[in-house]
């Protein structure tokens, strides 16, 4: 029987502390050292392990270097390469690739400098923030009410999954016939509320459309992952919490959320980025429109690679691609500091 | 007291069940529309009137070789793609877990940036790239390209489950004479057979659904079903047609669902 | 037309099954038979000598595959299901002929050109991108090809001169860059029948003073429009609210050649000249005698925000409100197309004939029971800043493009089925299918003069003198897709009221410029590139223009509507003979 034994003083059986990794490093936490103690019986040889770390030895670190390669040649390829070259192109005015002028950064101050690009980007936080603050919640609720065991759940979530695999052309196609008047259901269902649902010239039923498409289309995965960390759960805990007299609210608190707090990460950060970036779905329902309304980041990119203007094309992506990372740096630093705090809550 | 109390669980459950009752609706309501769209006839015909109940779309389907071919392309193109990336990002996973390294707090930054990248951003490099190297038109060439953002999902939730295994196993294995790979395939891999199974999920979703580089990729040939169902819309879409296509691009995603669906319902841990 | 599509996909099916393994006479003689049956403007033993010409030239490409492209209209259709199977069976070629959305042509163009690899070894391009193709230099020159490198696959049957389009696809060096596949026109579209009835008649000229006709000027349109919309039409047997114009107003890229069409010229904006108004065109954009673009905006003597130019989107969104239907503003060109024919629209202004086919359709509420059509089109009516000499209206001329990036010998075998689905012994049969016209011949012949009175006026339109003043695009425009682009963007905005026409024309001018001055900055056109002039204001170009002999950009008049004039239908078509 090998059991962890962590020094910061608690006794977690196995399914409980998995040592450290990526994530604890990657977020500096110091993680429980754990100690190792085997009481094996099988050997009787003197192959009495003692580690009193964790990790492998230093010497080994060069082969990790060698596990790493195939996945870090294949994203150096389709990755790497590409970006260095988007990088290249923003510094041209391009009309075929053989004839390019050199114009240095004024593509950059043109894009940063003109009020549009900061009004599609205040438009893409703003749709990001409504998005983010329905599917998160939402898909953590559905995810609770879910029974955990049997079919149903099962049935549930292969439902929940069938939106992901619509392609992305088709989605707002879909909508849009759903909400026609007369052909489609929903748009005769609006029509008996006397609602006249009207996508191509209020601003505001557009965003509706956009952000019910999108949730449509995604609240799937938010449910999945939830839902899937849930059932790791052992009914033990619940136990305990119910013996503890826990209410509903705190065992969500303390029992199921610490659990999620992982996939929570990882379908914000997900959910974030690909809202942000939305392009097909809300090209396709109304080009941007009425009024520049719907006019989010990728669209104005959209346009300009459509023209061919690769220089500012290329300028423009690279802005993104910088907001992008700053986004995701900032995502860190934000875990980075609250882990700090709870960890810091939980050794005193 | 007992009565209140049942009785307030009898209407939280029925608050419960008619609130996943909504949930269904919403989420079945466009299919239902899509299902019955697919079999009408959404352009005048010979024979056929408007909005006619018919199987004409899928017949079309049937009929049409680049229409019937997109289906194979996609397929072959997103089990490429899934088999290259969970190839490459086992051994990956395994050491951002197992050891430590210099640069490796940096290696998740940089894993992140490639899955958010804009895909439009990288398509016109891409394409001089590949068409170099004789990758356009073929279904590798999108199955490598997709590795972009797939890699990094894969190695992130493929890292969890391998770290959900005690270190002390891979130390027993070598004490007792394994080799790397032969453990990692012998023992390890059982282990995580639902890590790859949810990973394998994810690589497909992301990858059968992606407009942008299936289509700069894919010119004269290898179009898959997104593009396919692109060069429907034109001069008088015949959505009947479009949507029948939709929902025959359902049935792979039906089935890995369905084959995966134990995975992720049993549950699996991505780690923080 | 359908109907007629599926039995010779089912005739060439069928002969491709049989006979494709290795070119020959045989397969040539079935195609001649089964598929032309006499329907040429060839003579059998003619027709049968070009095939052998096909069958020889042919045989050092014996196996090749190619790859074309085009959009998908009707033409194109019957081009990619029937022709290139024969023609594969024919000669040994395999051809693949893709159908893909007009947009992505030229998408697929421009990433040839950008990247240098070939996508596909022919395309059926618009002719719209002439000056493009000219300025960059990516494309062979057909002229100096059918001499040299492509003279042994040049058919000596093609007969230039009898097609009727190559003067839109000429540079001003003299040579032909694009070979003509399809044409289509943009014309005038109304309903026959309601412009023939008594009472309306009767009640249109107490109100308005004149006679109801086919509107020469856009002040008859807008009278017209004005007196059919919501008119009580119970006593044709017409239900629901009547219509007195269609239009389209989505902002989408369809948009953009909703005005780059020659909606500019037919108002009346830029200068006289055919195909193109020169110095100034239908884009605004003004050259100097050496053909170098030079401004765009008014103060550098282009057109793009003049008074006529602002004229002309003003009426046109005027009339998408007061006289569409509601849910046309919302539409796309698609989406508008087949409205006409359900029967509640008296009138379109803007209409192109490639719909000509769908709208003949038996059964239609716009169709007679003898399959004669209740509708009729007619040359579009000009604007009121508009003069004798200038453009009067759009033609698409979808044109085969050999580029410079595609292997000779590709380049050669493309030429082949280029020149096959193009030649007399062809071309009768498929303009019969598709309704497009490219040959002189073809027009003339017999068979369309049987067939015309089922054809709503096409036939004469294309028999009369005025269709030289319908052209595509000119060499004006030095980079098509990269203005093209900003067209409907910024005319989508005064479509949604965000800006006054005035406003999104001056944005639109504004840059078009900036291109003009990249493309100057960089050099890349060369000799050919953009050169721009000084700025100075409307007066002083005004005077220019007068000084030179030409008119735009043009001053305000003080009256943008003058009296309607209208044309009997039937005096006009008398007219042309």
């Amino acid at each position: 029987m090998r059991m962890h034994r962590l020094d910061c003083g608690a006794t977690l059986g196995p399914e409980q502390c998995f040592g450290p990794n990526l994530f604890h490093r990657y977020f500096q936490v110091p993680a429980c050292r754990s100690v190792f103690q085997t009481q094996s019986t099988e050997k009787t040889s003197e192959k009495t392990v003692t580690l009193s770390s964790p990790y492998r030895s230093e010497i080994q670190t060069s082969s990790a270097w060698w596990l790493l390669l195939p996945a870090l040649s294949v994203l150096a390829f389709v990755g790497v390469l590409p970006l260095l070259t988007i990088f290249n192109y923003s510094f041209f005015d391009i009309f075929t690739l053989e004839s390019r002028f050199w114009i240095g950064t004024e593509w950059y101050r043109e894009i940063l400098s003109s009020s549009r690009f900061f009004e599609s980007l205040a438009r893409s936080l703003v749709f990001s923030a409504i998005i983010l603050s329905i599917q998160i919640p939402l898909g953590v609720f559905i995810a609770l009410l879910l029974p955990r065991d049997g079919k149903t759940g099962m049935a549930f979530l292969m439902m929940l999954a069938l939106p992901l695999m619509v392609p992305w052309n088709t989605v707002p196609s879909m909508w849009v016939s759903f909400l026609g008047n007369p052909a489609g259901f929903g748009g005769r269902f609006l029509a008996m509320f006397g609602v006249d649902f009207d996508y191509k010239f209020n601003a505001l039923h557009t965003w509706i459309l956009l952000v019910a498409m999108d949730t449509w289309h995604w609240i799937g995965l938010v449910v999945i992952l939830c839902y899937s960390s849930l059932s790791t759960i052992p009914p033990a805990h619940y136990q305990a919490a119910a013996i503890d007299g826990a209410s509903r609210l705190q065992v969500f608190r303390f029992v199921e959320l610490p659990k999620m707090s992982a996939v929570l990460m990882m379908a914000l950060l997900l959910r974030f980025m690909d809202s942000f970036m939305i392009y097909t779905e809300a090209f396709r329902v109304n080009a941007g429109g009425p009024k520049d309304a719907t006019t989010f980041l990728s669209l104005d990119l959209g346009e300009e690679i459509a023209a061919f203007n690769y220089g500012p094309a290329a300028a423009r992506s690279i802005i993104y691609f910088m907001i992008v990372l700053a986004i995701a740096w900032s995502f860190r630093t934000i875990m980075n500091i609250r882990r700090d705090q709870t960890l810091g809550a939980r050794q005193r | 007291m007992m009565r209140a109390s049942s009785k307030s669980n009898g209407l939280k459950t029925a608050a419960v069940t008619l609130f996943l009752f909504m949930v269904v609706c919403f989420t079945m309501l466009p299919f239902f529309q899509m299902v019955v769209l697919s079999f009408t006839s959404t352009l005048p015909r010979d024979g056929i009137a408007q909005g006619q109940f018919s199987t004409i779309n899928f017949r079309n389907i049937l009929a049409s070789p680049l229409l019937s071919g997109s289906i194979v392309n996609s397929i072959v193109y997103v089990t490429l793609n899934v088999v290259i990336t969970i190839l490459v990002a086992l051994p990956a996973a395994y050491a951002i877990s197992r050891y430590r390294f210099a640069g490796d707090r940096h290696v998740f930054l940089l894993l992140i940036a490639f899955r958010i990248t804009p895909p439009v951003v990288l398509t016109l490099p891409v394409f001089i790239l590949f068409a170099k190297v004789g990758l356009v038109n073929s279904p590798l060439g999108i199955a490598l390209v997709h590795c972009v953002f797939n890699i990094p999902i894969a190695i992130w939730i493929l890292e969890s489950f391998i770290s959900a295994v005690p270190k002390e196993l891979d130390e027993t294995a070598f004490l007792d004479g394994y080799s790397l790979p032969r453990y990692f395939v012998k023992q390890l891999l059982p282990l995580i057979a639902s890590g790859v199974g949810v990973t394998a999920f994810f690589c497909f979703m992301f990858s059968w659904v992606e407009v942008v580089f299936a289509r700069i990729l894919t010119v004269t040939g290898g179009k898959p079903i997104t593009m396919a169902i692109n060069t429907l819309y034109g001069f008088r879409t015949d959505i009947g047609l479009v949507m029948a296509m939709t929902l025959v691009s359902l049935i792979p995603g039906l089935a890995v669902i369905y084959f995966i669906r134990n995975h992720i319902a049993k549950g699996f841990v991505v780690r923080s | 037309m359908r109907y007629l599509l599926l039995n010779t996909t089912a005739c060439a099916a069928l002969m491709l099954a049989t006979g494709y393994a290795h070119a020959d006479m045989a397969a040539a003689e079935k195609f001649l038979a089964e598929e032309i049956a006499g329907l040429s403007v060839l003579s059998e033993a003619e027709q049968k000598a070009e095939m052998e010409f096909f069958i020889n030239a042919a045989k050092p490409f014996e196996g090749m595959e190619i790859k074309v492209v085009s959009e998908t209209i009707g033409t194109h259709e019957y081009e990619s299901k029937v022709l290139a199977p024969a023609f594969s069976a024919i000669t040994g070629i395999k051809v693949t002929h893709d159908l893909i959305g007009e947009g992505d042509v030229v998408e697929k163009l421009q990433t040839q050109m950008q990247s240098g690899e070939n996508i596909y070894d022919g395309y059926v391009n618009d002719s719209d991108l002439i000056g493009t193709h000219w300025r960059y230099q990516q494309v062979r020159n057909l002229t100096d090809w059918m001499a040299g490198e492509g003279k042994d696959v040049t058919n000596p049957g093609l007969d230039v001169a009898d097609f009727i389009g190559t003067s839109f696809t000429t540079a001003p060096d003299g040579k032909l860059y694009q070979l003509p596949d399809q044409q289509f026109a943009n014309l005038y579209w109304f309903r026959y029948d309601w412009f023939n009835d008594e009472k309306n008649k009767s009640d249109f000229k107490a109100k308005y003073g004149y006679d109801l006709g086919v509107p020469v000027n856009w002040s008859a349109y807008e009278d017209i429009a004005q007196f059919f919309t919501g008119r009580d039409m119970s006593h044709l047997g017409v239900e629901g609210k009547v219509y007195g114009n269609m239009d389209y107003g989505k902002k989408d890229p369809s948009l953009g050649w909703r005005y780059t069409d020659a909606w500019m010229s037919m108002a009346g904006m830029g200068d006289k000249g055919e195909p193109n108004g020169l110095p100034v065109d239908e884009w605004g954009i003004r050259v100097n005698d050496k053909s170098q673009p030079t401004g765009s905006c008014v103060d550098r003597g282009g057109a793009t925000n003049d008074a006529a130019a602002v004229y002309a989107v003003t009426k046109a969104i005027d009339w998408l409100k007061s006289y569409s239907p509601p849910e046309a503003a919302g539409m796309t060109f698609g989406e508008a197309g087949p409205i006409p024919a359900q029967g509640n629209v008296a009138q379109q202004m803007f209409w192109y004939t490639a719909f000509t086919a769908a709208t003949v359709e038996p059964g239609l509420p716009v169709m007679n029971e003898d399959g004669t059509p209740k509708w009729r089109m007619a040359p579009s009516p000009h604007g009121a800043y508009w003069e004798e000499g200038m453009k009067v209206g759009y033609q698409d001329a979808g044109s085969w493009t050999l580029m410079k990036s595609t292997p000779v010998d590709r380049a050669q075998a493309a030429w082949l089925y280029a020149q096959f689905v193009t030649s007399k012994t062809v071309d009768l049969k498929k303009s019969d299918v598709g309704l497009t016209f490219i040959r002189e011949s073809t027009i003339n012949s017999q068979h369309f003069t049987d067939r015309a009175n089922k054809l709503g006026g096409l036939i004469e339109f294309y028999r009369s003198p005025a269709r030289v003043q319908w052209s595509p695009t000119g060499t004006n425009v030095p980079d098509y897709p990269k203005l093209a682009q900003l067209w409907w963007q910024n005319i989508g905005d005064a479509m949604s009221g965000e800006k006054t026409p005035q406003e999104a024309l001056d944005s639109l001018c504004a840059d078009q410029e900036k291109v003009l001055e990249r493309l100057e900055r960089a050099g890349v056109q060369g000799e050919l590139g953009p050169v721009m002039n000084e700025k100075h204001d409307l007066a002083y170009w005004n005077n220019y223009a007068k000084e030179h002999g030409s008119v735009a950009p043009r001053i305000k008049l003080a009256n943008e509507k003058p009296a309607g004039e209208t044309v009997s239908y039937d005096e006009l078509i008398n007219s042309w003979k």
